[in-house]
């Protein structure tokens, strides 16, 4: 075809993608995961709020001296009202993640490309028309789909050079953002770390409690209060478990787009999704009915 | 994390513990009660208070590369936006080229140009 001189200096032009298709592919299915991440610490803080403020019903219970039971109250209420406030920034940072993965999401579809159909089509359509007409005055024929050609030469030329920019984007932004991932995620899990400290010391203090203010009066040893103890226990269990969730999610994250920072250095063929992001999946996608339980969900 | 607001804890916890036990004695009269009772506020109160600052301090920890995530979103968003330009730029020729095939071919269908 005769156009294929100009569609060949098009193409070196608009140059060739930095990345591969099945490259991209996984840059997209990190970024999908990480957008839907619900493995918030602020839901572990809460909860964790909630189990003091009954640590601290029961030091006052034992009281006699209401003056001690209002302190002890107005203090406990305080101090749960600046936890909740405290557990809410524990999530600031996982949010801009998710911001990022949303971003990259964006970056690695085709949101861009596919936009570049319609106009190129009414091109062809006008091209088409214009080949007819001259064919019809002039001696020396034109092709009749030279103009669906030239259509198709704007569309591939706009494509790949979108494309280029698309990948050389993705590339610049996954390697540039991978120290930052790495040192959030790291940050986080030490605080988590601490988190689980203070809830392991709670826990201590709530046995402790319960031992002094209940169990040490046999009058208030009952099928309720046995109840009441049993449920606080499973709650620390619980809340334990969703701490856990946090720590193992976070973990994955990082470890996921590592490898995904490594896999995107030099252009090359991935033959499926790569191992750490099908783990981020597994791991993060079951925590979502978990945590909404405890958090409406954006 | 904080070993020594850690151990400041679980001392203040312990000791809170024994005041707690020492206030079940049933021969305490009213005024060593209610000292007891004033020293295991002012205990609870010192705890909450390393609790707050040490949560504080972990937030802080946490967010400490938030300013350079803000960072990378902006120019992440900037590099999106250049993209959606680039593609209404593509779109622009794409038209630009067809409306003139459209006035070339009513030129000549017309007899202004040569054929």
């Amino acid at each position: 075809m005769k156009l294929t001189a100009p569609f060949l200096f098009c193409l070196v032009l608009s140059g060739c993608a930095v990345l591969t298709d099945s490259q991209v592919k996984n840059i997209n299915a990190f970024a999908a995961t990480a957008k839907s991440y619900s493995a918030f610490p602020s839901v572990v803080l809460k909860e964790r709020a909630e189990l003091h403020l009954h640590n601290e019903f029961l030091t006052a219970s034992q009281f006699t001296d209401a003056d001690k039971i209002n302190h002890r109250l107005d203090t406990a209420r305080k101090y749960y009202n600046t936890a909740v406030q405290l557990s809410a920034q524990f999530d600031l940072s996982l949010q801009l993640i998710q911001q990022y993965a949303g971003l990259l999401a964006k970056l690695s579809g085709d949101n861009y490309i596919s936009g570049l159909s319609a106009p190129t089509t009414e091109l062809g359509q006008n091209l088409c028309n214009l080949v007819s007409v001259y064919n019809s005055k002039a001696k020396d024929s034109l092709p009749l789909d030279l103009g669906t050609s030239i259509s198709k030469v704007v569309l591939l030329v706009g494509k790949e050079l979108t494309k280029r920019k698309q990948t050389e984007a993705l590339k610049e932004f996954v390697l540039a953002s991978d120290t930052l991932v790495q040192v959030t995620m790291r940050n986080l899990l030490e605080a988590m770390d601490g988190v689980g400290e203070l809830l392991s010391i709670e826990r201590d203090l709530f046995v402790q409690n319960y031992r002094n203010v209940v169990f040490a009066h046999p009058d208030k040893i009952n099928y309720e209060s046995v109840k009441s103890y049993y449920d606080e226990l499973t709650a620390y269990n619980d809340t334990e478990l969703l701490c856990q969730g946090v720590v193992k999610a976070a973990k994955s994250l990082a470890q996921a787009h590592a490898a995904l920072a490594k896999n995107v250095q030099t252009k090359k063929d991935l033959k499926e999704i790569i191992g750490q992001t099908q783990q981020l999946i597994t791991d993060v996608q079951p925590m979502g009915p978990i945590f909404s339980q405890f958090v409406k969900l954006p | 994390m904080n070993t020594e607001a850690l151990n400041a804890l679980k001392q203040l916890n312990a000791t809170v513990g024994q005041l707690q036990a020492a206030l079940n004695d049933p021969g305490l009269t009213p005024q060593e009660s209610g000292l007891i009772q004033q020293s295991i506020n002012d205990l609870s109160d010192q705890a909450d208070t390393i609790l707050n600052k040490t949560l504080q301090a972990m937030v802080d920890e946490i967010n400490s590369s938030n300013k350079d995530l803000q960072g990378l979103i902006k120019k992440m968003q900037a590099a999106s936006d250049k993209l959606g330009k680039l593609a209404t730029s593509i779109k622009k020729v794409s038209d630009v080229v067809g409306t003139l095939a459209e006035i070339t071919e009513k030129a000549i269908g017309a007899g202004l140009l040569g054929g």
